[in-house]
């Protein structure tokens, strides 16, 4: 049978997310400074995929991988057909609604148009629909503190682990909208098709993560 | 692979293109598509299954009606204003047709289709908005013979076309709707429940069947569905917890399916999936789901809607299954299976074209693919466009004589009359 493909995502996930499988017997053989793309695990029983976070969903939707890992604040935004199976615990950030320090003593004008910067224009979008306001997002691709101290939006919608950035930079969080951490995603054919060893893949991450 | 094409030198030209998740199915591609197309009504017919062409679009209230999710029909209005729809499925349109125009057939009746769906493409990814299926319906009996025949016909057809690395999972509608009932849930916590374990999410699963209260027992038959993939055991290990009326008439049901397909011969391909809750809003009953071991998606999709007809009209139960012809003919493609290429090019001189079509039509009579030269072009600049074609032979017809040119080995034959 075809090796069990994994897409582990670039960044701050990609460490934690390769000692996980390494734990599990799942060694991937990464060469010292490789940019290896492709890097098979030790016993060449699967092979990890390096993708951008973003693109880690796609493919495992489309099956050019098996299982992958990404963060929940990605599968939120983009709504993709994937099995989600496993809260993988590390990672965990905190997805928040934020603003300059200075404004947020009032409360959020109901009768308001607010400007909102973000990488997550969709969940914010769904965000402000739930609490009935109306909302302007601006997609950005990064830098999203940026917007409010150059007067392109009142607000931002971002992802924090520890808050530094935004005290940095002037910001102040009003509200948590989720919190997040990495994910285990599997195709949805491929757990019927492999349903034995994706089972016993997803039971071994489970108990790893657990203790 | 390399880019054969110039830019074009107008930065503002660009091509026209079809609309988006739709495509032309060309040449050998759309070669694929009709053998499958041709081999299923050939399969179809064979097993007692009649034809029946619905149009392309439908009254939006009917297809509503049949509990299909508006998010998936691409709407527009007819010159009156009345909301129409394009097809997102057949079955639909057949349960139509069963309750009026063929409502007093005699029963059971079988009915088969081919032709395209149109689906709105969702947004995350660049999918398909049209594709085409080829499927049948049984209707008119209640029988787990009827469920067991539609899984035959479907398997028959894949293998028919070669396909024989088959799995297909077979689940029932009534089994976790019978769990939930047993319960006691509101529609809104059974739906919840249902998301939870339609994403195999176990804690969050775990995590909401806690915060709903419920007993243990039920809890633990709930978690317990995320198991229930496998072999025949599954059902007796399914058997064990199912307590209620509903589920386990289920059960025995899909049992009872099993041993009828089982007599079809296909033990080996069936793989019991109760973990699956997915599937049309319309089913009741057995939900069919196949696969390819070659391809990262289900090639056939079906199930029995008992209720179906009933909102349509007419009081009667049905079971039916599409294939996917287009994800099938993903899979031959990948196995280089190609179309016959043209057997044969007849070139003439210009005053021995009735010769030369005479030659074409007798080639013709005995099997072969024949193409009737119709350019100016010269005998060499003929060969190149065979070559080019994948033609392996040109008949060359002259006055008196025929000639016939090997385009692979250049070998020349023939002279005589």
């Amino acid at each position: 049978m075809k090796r069990l493909t994994i897409a582990v995502p670039k960044g701050r996930l990609l460490e934690p997310a390769l000692a996980l499988f390494a734990r599990i017997g799942l060694v991937a053989e990464v060469a010292e400074k490789s940019r290896a793309l492709v890097i098979p695990s030790v016993e060449g029983r699967a092979r990890f995929l390096i993708a951008k976070p973003i693109d880690v969903p796609t493919f495992v939707e489309y099956g050019t991988a098996d299982v992958g890992v990404v963060g929940s604040d990605v599968l939120a935004e983009d709504e993709h057909d994937v099995l989600q199976p496993l809260d993988l615990r590390f990672g965990a950030c905190r997805l928040v609604l934020a603003a300059p320090r200075d404004t947020t003593t009032e409360p959020l004008p109901s009768h308001a148009v607010h400007r909102v910067a973000t990488k997550y224009p969709r969940t914010t979008a769904r965000y402000f629909a739930r609490l009935g306001l109306q909302a302007e997002t601006i997609r950005l691709y990064g830098s999203v503190e940026l917007a409010p101290s150059t007067g392109l939006s009142s607000l931002i919608v971002d992802l924090v682990q520890t808050g530094a950035t935004l005290r940095e930079n002037g910001l102040e969080v009003i509200d948590e909208i989720a919190a997040t951490s990495a994910r285990l995603v599997v195709n949805r054919t491929a757990q019927k098709i492999r349903f034995a060893e994706i089972d016993a893949l997803v039971r071994a991450l489970s108990e790893e993560v657990m203790t | 692979m390399r880019m054969k094409r110039e830019r074009p030198t107008d930065e503002n030209w660009a091509a026209p293109t079809t609309p988006s998740g739709t495509a032309d199915v060309l040449l050998e591609d759309a070669a694929r598509i009709s053998t499958i197309g041709t081999a299923a009504r050939r399969l179809f017919t064979s097993w007692g299954y009649d034809e029946v062409i619905p149009p392309i679009c439908e009254r939006f209230e009917t297809l509503l009606a049949g509990g299909i999710h508006p998010d998936w029909m691409i709407r527009f209005a007819d010159p009156g204003g009345d909301a129409l729809a394009l097809r997102p499925d057949f079955t639909t349109q057949i349960a139509r047709i069963v309750a009026t125009r063929l409502r007093d057939q005699p029963k059971p009746l079988r009915l088969f289709y081919i032709g395209s769906v149109v689906r709105r493409p969702r947004p995350s990814a660049a999918r398909r908005a049209e594709f085409v299926q080829a499927g049948i319906e049984l209707v008119g009996s209640r029988n787990a013979t009827a469920d067991a025949e539609v899984v035959a016909v479907a398997i028959d057809a894949l293998l028919r076309l070669g396909i024989d690395d088959v799995l297909i999972h077979l689940g029932h509608s009534a089994f976790f709707r019978g769990l939930v009932q047993s319960a006691s849930l509101s529609e809104p916590d059974a739906a919840g429940l249902r998301d939870l374990l339609d994403r195999r999410d176990r804690e969050a699963l775990a995590r909401r069947v806690a915060d709903l209260g419920l007993d243990e027992p039920v809890a633990q038959r709930i978690l317990g569905c995320l198991e229930l993939c496998g072999g025949p055991e599954i059902l007796d290990r399914a058997g064990a917890a199912a307590s209620d009326d509903e589920s386990a008439n289920a059960l025995r049901n899909l049992a009872d399916i099993f041993e009828a397909v089982c007599d079809h011969g296909h033990r080996d391909r069936i793989v019991i999936d109760l973990a699956e809750v997915r599937g049309l809003g319309y089913y009741t009953g057995l939900m069919i789901e196949g696969f390819s071991r070659s391809l990262s998606a289900p090639i056939l999709e079906g199930g029995r809607y008992d209720d179906l007809i009933d909102r349509l009209g007419d009081s009667c139960p049905a079971v039916g299954c599409a294939l996917d012809v287009p994800r099938l003919a993903s899979i031959l493609a990948a196995r280089r299976a190609r179309p016959a290429p043209v057997d044969v090019l007849v070139h003439y001189e210009a005053t021995a074209h009735r010769e030369a079509i005479g030659l074409a039509a007798s080639l013709r009579e005995e099997g072969s693919r024949v193409e009737l030269d119709v350019s100016d072009r010269t005998i060499e600049e003929t060969a190149a466009y065979a070559r080019a074609r994948g033609i392996a032979e040109l008949r060359i017809v002259e006055a008196g004589r025929t000639r016939i040119l090997n385009v692979v080995s250049g070998a020349i034959r023939g002279g005589g009359a």
